[in-house]
């Protein structure tokens, strides 16, 4: 499968440009149609129908400045979308941001939004916590989540598949099939914590190198030990690799509105200096 | 499109429509063909019933074992016959469910029966698959005789994930399809999740991955379950794509009412994804 719709988070945060920029590289490269969302913030209980709130009123003094910026954050993204040649289209969303993401969502295949930057203040709107966890478990389709540190430019060549023979590796495989198939260099990195590795688990590592194969897509194994700490072992190979993308499952769940992800993914999201694709 | 393909072996009668269908899948991608047959326990657990508990005679695991594999040596005849390039024969020792569950990670699709009351079938394996795997299943119904599943295909929309997973997870299918209808039941009851144009957006999705649909929205007393099976009916579709719902939490599976009916009652091949 070719990535055909690509919807990019569009916000006033000094992370946005950058984010936008990789999107529509990665549609650039794909050939695929870009979809700004910005969100005013009100949720949609609040106006089920759309920004109707009428000038002048008290209503309007609150939200106005939202809606205003949402609007701004659009133009930006109009710039870098222009400038890049690609197809694109704004959408104004009267909603919260993670809950209008999770629903434009289900008409793209691939989800990109901004690392939590939880010392950057929007003024006007509550600083995004743990948001691409939130989008992992409930978007339903991959998430690229763009690093807060400065990340390349262009897309994705040398990528770290992680795996570890579980559902959610699984996922994760076909779910980066897309970005794999463009790399010229994919590792499937296994952190398996016992040495040597039963024949079950070296069958399955087997069946996930030829799945791969039979998409065009050439793995090259690496068995690391991850000691205590999976996350810190994935980001310290990703650098020794010299990796400009990182395509994990995500684990954990989520009970009630409280997100409890695995140790290793949380890791990862939180620490990452490069591009993670994530799913769940 | 899909390039491995698991389907599921065994002695029972719907295996031959089994086969016609996921031989019709390997044959119009190219894909490498696994026929899985599992033994329908572990050694283990057989060692545990023969041993203290002696519910079965001591040494007749071996016989599971011979049961399962000539299983895989009709298959792997039956789907040479019908044109299949690659073939894999794959002996599980483990119960059918877990079996393929395990297996279907490392391929694009699986194929099942539907669940029907025939004794010699795993009840219950088709909505185990669908709601714990992490690939969309095929369930063939006995009386599938091998007709093309790109002609006309009815794919249900409700707005939600699992259907989501099944349009993602069909779209090989619909992008060789002759005609797809969008098929949209009731869809004022989530008004929420459709908008004002129910069934545009994806539409419009769907478009871009070079797939023309056609909106169909039915506004019905009938069960969703039942008004999908009359679209297909009506439609002369041959394959019908739909979300599979229940609830995965309890140790027994109840199922949502449309993925029941579907599954036991669809008269054309379902995909079906959660």
């Amino acid at each position: 499968m070719r990535y055909k719709t690509v919807l990019v988070h569009a916000d006033l945060s000094r992370h946005a440009p950058e984010r936008i920029a990789l999107a529509a590289d990665l549609c650039a490269e794909h050939g695929a149609h870009l979809i700004g969302a910005a969100m005013t913030g009100i949720s949609r209980e609040v106006l089920p129908n759309g920004y109707n709130v009428a000038p002048g009123s008290l209503l309007a003094g609150y939200f106005d400045p939202l809606e205003h910026a949402a609007r701004q954050a659009l133009d930006a993204f109009e710039a870098i979308a222009a400038r890049r040649g690609v197809s694109y289209e704004p959408r104004l969303v009267c909603d919260d941001v993670a809950d209008g993401l999770v629903l434009l969502a289900r008409f793209a295949d691939l989800l990109v939004v901004s690392q939590d930057d939880p010392a950057e203040s929007l003024g006007y709107a509550a600083p995004a916590v743990r948001m691409p966890d939130h989008l992992v478990f409930h978007a339903a389709r991959p998430v690229l989540v763009v690093p807060a540190a400065h990340a390349a430019q262009g897309c994705a060549r040398r990528v770290l598949l992680c795996w570890n023979g579980s559902r959610e590796a699984a996922l994760a495989m076909a779910g980066a099939l897309p970005l794999l198939q463009r790399a010229t260099h994919t590792t499937l990195a296994w952190f398996a914590p016992a040495f040597p590795v039963d024949s079950a688990s070296a069958q399955e590592l087997a069946d996930a190198l030829a799945f791969l194969k039979r998409h065009g897509v050439h793995a090259e194994p690496v068995l690391r030990d991850p000691g205590h700490d999976t996350g810190h072992a994935i980001l310290r190979l990703a650098a020794e690799l010299d990796c400009d993308l990182v395509a994990m499952g995500c684990f954990g769940h989520s009970q009630f509105s409280e997100l409890l992800l695995g140790g290793a993914s949380r890791t990862v999201l939180r620490e990452a200096a490069l591009p993670v694709l994530m799913m769940h | 499109m899909y390039k491995t393909i698991i389907v599921h072996v065994d002695d029972s009668g719907s295996m031959d429509a089994r086969l016609r269908a996921a031989a019709w899948l390997a044959n119009s991608g190219a894909a490498h063909l696994v026929g899985v047959a599992a033994t329908g326990m572990t050694w283990p657990v057989y060692a545990m019933l023969a041993g203290s508990l002696a519910v079965v005679p001591a040494n007749e695991f071996d016989s599971l074992r011979d049961v399962a594999r000539a299983s895989l040596a009709r298959f792997t005849e039956a789907a040479r016959a019908l044109g299949v390039a690659s073939v894999e024969e794959r002996l599980v020792e483990d119960a059918s469910r877990d079996a393929l569950l395990l297996q279907s990670r490392y391929a694009d699709l699986v194929v099942t029966s539907q669940d029907a009351d025939d004794a010699a079938t795993v009840r219950g394996l088709p909505q185990y698959l669908a709601l714990h795997g992490v690939r969309p299943v095929l369930t063939v119904p006995a009386a599938y005789a091998g007709a093309a599943l790109t002609d006309v295909v009815v794919v249900g929309w409700d707005g939600s994930a699992p259907a989501l997973r099944a349009i993602e997870g069909a779209l090989p299918l619909l992008q060789g399809a002759r005609a797809v209808r969008l098929a949209l039941v009731n869809p004022e009851r989530e008004a929420g999740l459709h908008g004002d144009d129910p069934g545009a957006d994806m539409a419009l999705y769907l478009a871009r991955h070079g797939v023309q649909v056609e909106v169909f929205t039915e506004r019905t007393a009938l069960p969703a379950g039942e008004a999908l099976l009359g679209i297909v009916r009506a439609c002369g579709a041959g394959l019908l794509v739909s979300g599979a719902y229940g609830h995965s939490r309890y140790r027994e599976i109840v199922l949502g009412g449309v993925t029941r009916v579907l599954l036991e009652r669809a008269p054309v091949p379902v995909l079906f994804a959660h």
